[in-house]
């Protein structure tokens, strides 16, 4: 068993990026003594297994008004918070885990980006101008689900990476402006246009549930021929480079290998699709108001479009970022005309618009959890099957603090998730036993989370089916 | 529950407060000697390279190259992969960043689209020059895709990878049944290959000196392209590349001052300003609106615009780069001379002249600059002081310890920037870094969150005077006077323009090309070009470390 995951490097140094740190290190992967854990309380998981785990993180940037956000009350039947009320409508899937706290050391926004992401303490970086600058250590949880689950049974997309607010901060290094991250330096930028996601999932040999199998398109072989040519090409190219490139281009064959894995997928018919699998409405051009963006218009089109790639199978890993940390995003809809970092810092007494922005922000979650509850599978819907994680880059915006963190827990996961949704009270436990619960509850194999302080290897079990 | 209080006994540090006394190494004040801008470590012996690196196209360098290699007229798909950027530099990025399984994605859908594009008459006639004598018909194929490959590869193709492409084309049209869509394979290959996607800069050994690695020809003719142009290399340098020529440092030298006195090397001068000046992240801009209406999105777009034309105009005249902080002229359509209170001529860009008693003069009285280094409300002379002492003059600042705060508390009694940022003074653990930063940032005062003139702030007079590491300044022109004619700000420009022509922060094993290059600069009355010309023929350009086991 590889015990210890990946190293913080030392600041400053490009060698030091990558190094040993792509891929799917970032997690310790063995021991299938997790197996057991799960099985104490998850014969629900064996049953509920036929359909299809799926993995999202929604993240939003510069915390939250804790006082408006506890939930008074603890366990089941928990009483739903104010900055929470827009959840009403899938509480039964939505468990609250308060009281835990971020444990590696760093700039607050940093730190608590990369904390919630990878579990681990980030590279620090040369701002060159800049306030600060970083990057990840390693690989965020998406893609450490990605590519787990990539491996065992590839859909034709790993991983969707969906951006609401483009305010996000670009001069501090990758960390603050992209959520999903291969690696150092290696961030999987989000779309922000719904259009695009519609041409990408929607019209390359797209087949809807319940359709006559069709003949496959000879282009889908000869796609596969030019994919296997630039392969090649690469390998001849190989001996000449040094470590990190061949890292680098390591990296990159990956996309071509998940390129070769859907069209490989399409040829194949795809296997069974769901009867509710159908293309979406084509999305139209989103409004471009003069105060600000289309948070809600983008949202409701994104979430549609989600919904329906999770129901069609097309993916099984999301992640929709909001915001990033040390975020611009205004909020003109419901009078806040100040980037919300700022906000977090300039706002007095009892920070109204930060508490206002907050729910605003929860409202969107609500907006897209209820369309894939609206997607039904079986019996249920998409959210029995997956597990999300919602939360944010510093617990509150002002004092940036790290403990009493602010998360949520959403979904079944297959029967890996406690159901009905909890509130559950940490005294103080590390953060990232979350994230190391929620993995243990899709039943992915990993002995630890994380790196450093911030590593963990325990469940929460009142989290847990 | 909440934790919402802040520790207020915090507050008082905005930041940065590891400095004791004055800014660590060569910093300002800390000495006379060298320039004052070298990093700490420094090594005073000879250059010795780093590795090179698989330099991924930017987006703009993918369409420049396509429009080069196959012609203006393809329209290069939107939806491509946006670029990232790190240390400041998209540059950078592409050299240490990878492409994401969504960017290999986008980078397929574009090859279909272009190729397709490139099989359209009258374009196809002009990249196939051959008439096929069947739907497969391998001699034409490779006639065609060796001509477009080795344009694409910045090198002429080898025979493996020219069979390569001919196979994927010659299969494709015989399952299509039509030459023109199988040489649509052929390309869609050329132009998803790691050889195009990325410029191969890894070198080579040295056939003259074991011991040494170098570029190689066609490396070097696209560290020079890339450099100069954004692009690819045209014929004539792909000419150099092929027969070998440009491995001689003469031949290297002519072919940089062919591309500098070309009118394309305005993109490239434009780049590489947009990288060190920050000037995209201008697009994310963030003002409360209510406060400033007219910070509207075409501002912001002029703002930009306002550098590049300063920038370019100082390049095309070979006039002294240090003008860039002194300048008395600028260039404003009417939102932004509305914002200066001076008159535009003119629809679009015109060139201006401040008035003799005009408190602005050069990058840093401009709104590209004044903007966004400030809050969303209120100015941010730390914030100021911190790009200039950063970004002008190459040292970094320390960063603010774990744990601080960085809100000043509101205070009515308090109304300017210098007496709101007089705590850091007090603050014994602030002082040392604030010390370096909030004195020439608050020569700003006079120019708010988006830089608009103003005598007052919250009613209250300005004092803009101060000293830069003990000379001091009356106002924010003599501060831009003082940065100007320091060594420190001019061999600033030239390590910038080394990370972003190298791709990569140096170390102390290259400050000897740093110094080398700076004396150049310095020796030609700081021009642009003959920086760029010295860059070309210095050792940092031609030589590199063997690859990294």
């Amino acid at each position: 068993v590889r015990n210890k995951t990946f190293h913080r490097l030392p600041p400053l140094s490009r060698r030091t990026i990558l190094r040993g740190t792509l891929g799917t290190l970032g997690v310790a992967v063995g021991l299938p003594a997790l197996e057991s854990m799960l099985n104490t309380h998850g014969t629900a998981y064996a049953q509920e297994g036929a359909f299809p785990k799926r993995f999202g993180f929604f993240f939003w940037g510069d915390g939250v008004r804790l006082e408006h956000w506890n939930p008074a009350t603890t366990g089941a039947g928990y009483q739903l918070s104010s900055a929470l009320m827009p959840l009403a409508n899938v509480k039964e899937y939505v468990s609250v885990v308060s009281g835990t706290e971020i444990r590696t050391q760093g700039q607050g926004h940093h730190n608590g980006q990369c904390a919630m992401a990878t579990g681990a303490p980030y590279i620090q970086q040369d701002p060159n101008g800049a306030p600060y600058a970083s990057t990840y250590a390693g690989p965020s949880i998406d893609q450490i689900v990605a590519t787990s689950w990539a491996a065992q049974d590839p859909r034709p997309y790993r991983s969707l990476e969906l951006g609401i607010s483009e305010r996000v901060n670009r001069n501090e290094g990758t960390t603050l402006n992209f959520f999903s991250h291969s690696g150092p330096d290696s961030p999987n930028p989000p779309e922000f246009d719904p259009r695009s996601v519609f041409d990408r999932l929607f019209t390359d040999g797209f087949v809807p549930g319940g359709s006559v199998p069709q003949a496959p398109d000879p282009r889908w072989a000869l796609r596969k021929s030019v994919l296997d040519a630039v392969r090649q090409g690469a390998a001849d190219l190989n001996p000449r480079l040094g470590k990190n490139d061949r890292l680098r281009l390591e990296q990159h064959l990956d996309g071509i290998r998940s390129i070769e894995n859907k069209l490989t997928a399409l040829e194949n018919g795809q296997g069974p699709i769901a009867l509710g699998c159908a293309a979406p409405t084509q999305p139209g051009d989103l409004p471009d108001p003069d105060d600000g963006e289309p948070l809600i218009e983008r949202t409701d089109a994104m979430s549609d479009l989600l919904a329906m790639a999770l129901t069609c199978d097309l993916t099984r890993v999301f992640t929709i970022a909001f915001s990033n940390g040390v975020s611009g995003t205004q909020f003109p809809e419901i009078g806040i005309n100040t980037g919300r970092h700022g906000l977090s810092h300039d706002e007095g007494d009892d920070q109204p618009g930060m508490a206002a922005s907050t729910v605003f922000i929860m409202e969107r979650l609500a907006t897209f959890l209820e369309k894939i509850k609206g997607a039904t599978e079986g019996v249920g819907n998409v959210l029995d099957s997956a597990a999300i994680l919602a939360s944010t880059d510093v617990a509150e915006g002002l004092p940036h603090s790290l403990d009493d963190y602010p998360v949520l827990v959403i979904g079944k996961a297959g029967g890996g998730l406690v159901h009905p949704g909890i509130h559950f009270r940490s005294d103080g436990q590390n953060t990232t036993d979350i994230h190391f619960s929620v993995l243990s509850a899709l039943g992915l194999p990993f002995t630890s989370f994380g790196a450093e302080d911030g590593e963990s290897s325990t469940i929460i079990p009142a989290l847990m089916a | 529950m909440s934790t919402s209080t802040p520790h207020r006994a915090l507050f008082l540090c905005l930041a940065l407060c590891q400095c004791t006394g004055s800014i660590s190494g060569e910093r300002p004040g800390a000495g006379s000697e060298g320039d004052g801008s070298s990093t700490p470590g420094v090594s005073t012996g000879a250059f010795s390279p780093e590795p090179g690196a698989l330099r991924k196209l930017t987006v703009a360098q993918y369409r420049n190259s396509i429009h080069d290699v196959l012609g203006p007229e393809i329209v290069v798909p939107e939806d491509l992969e946006a670029d990232t950027s790190v240390n400041g530099y998209t540059a950078i990025a592409a050299a240490q960043g990878t492409i994401s399984a969504t960017a290999a994605e986008k980078f397929e859908a574009a090859a279909y689209d272009i190729a397709a594009q490139a099989m359209i008459e009258p374009l196809r006639s002009r990249l196939v020059a051959c008439v096929p004598s069947a739907t497969t018909d391998d001699t034409c194929a490779r006639q065609a895709l060796g001509s477009i490959g080795s344009r694409a590869f910045r090198r002429p193709l080898t025979e493996t990878e020219l069979g390569r492409f001919a196979g994927v084309a010659q299969t494709a049209a015989g399952v299509l049944g039509d030459f023109y869509q199988g040489m649509e394979f052929g390309l869609a290959a050329i132009l998803q290959s790691v050889p195009f996607l990325y410029r191969v800069e890894v070198g080579e050994p040295d056939p003259k000196d074991s011991k040494r690695y170098r570029y190689t020809a066609s490396e070097l003719g696209s560290r020079l392209s890339y450099l100069i142009w954004n692009s690819t290399p045209d014929a004539e340098l792909l000419t150099k590349v092929t027969d070998g020529s440009l491995l001689d440092t003469a031949n290297l030298a002519t072919q940089a001052k062919r591309l500098l006195a070309s009118p394309r090397a305005k993109e490239g001068v434009a780049t590489f300003h947009a990288e060190r000046f920050g000037l995209a992240n201008l697009a994310y801009l963030t003002k409360d609106a209510n406060l400033f209406p007219q910070a509207t999105d075409s501002l912001i777009v002029a703002m930009q615009q306002e550098v590049q034309e300063l920038v370019a105009d100082l390049v095309a005249n070979q006039r002294d780069y240090r003008e860039l902080l002194t300048g008395r002229s600028t260039f404003v359509n009417a939102e932004l001379a509305t914002l200066y209170g001076v008159t535009a001529t003119g629809a679009g860009f015109s060139k201006v002249t401040f008035p003799a008693d005009s408190p602005r003069s050069g990058l840093l009285t401009t709104a590209a600059f004044l903007a966004p280094n400030a809050g969303v409300q209120h100015t941010s002379p730390t914030r100021r002081g911190k790009f200039i002492r950063e970004t002008i003059l190459c040292q970094s600042i320390p960063l603010p310890p774990p744990g601080v705060v960085t809100v000043i508390p509101p205070d009515p009694t308090k109304k300017t920037m210098r007496e709101k940022l007089s705590s850091h003074a007090v603050e014994s653990s602030c002082a040392g870094c604030h010390a370096a930063m909030d004195p020439i940032g608050l020569a700003f005062e006079h120019f708010d969150a988006i830089g608009a003139y103003r005598e007052t702030d919250d009613g209250a007079l300005l004092d803009v005077s101060g000293s830069l590491d003990g000379t001091a300044f009356a106002d924010a022109r003599s501060l831009t006077e003082l940065i100007a004619a320091s060594p420190a700000a001019s061999s600033c420009a030239v390590r910038s323009l080394y990370r972003y022509a190298l791709g990569h922060v140096e170390t102390p094993n290259e400050e000897a090309a740093i110094t080398e290059l700076s004396e150049a600069f310095s020796g030609a009355g700081h021009r642009f070009d003959a920086l760029i010309a010295a860059l070309a023929e210095s050792p940092a350009l031609r030589y590199a470390a063997p690859p990294e086991e």
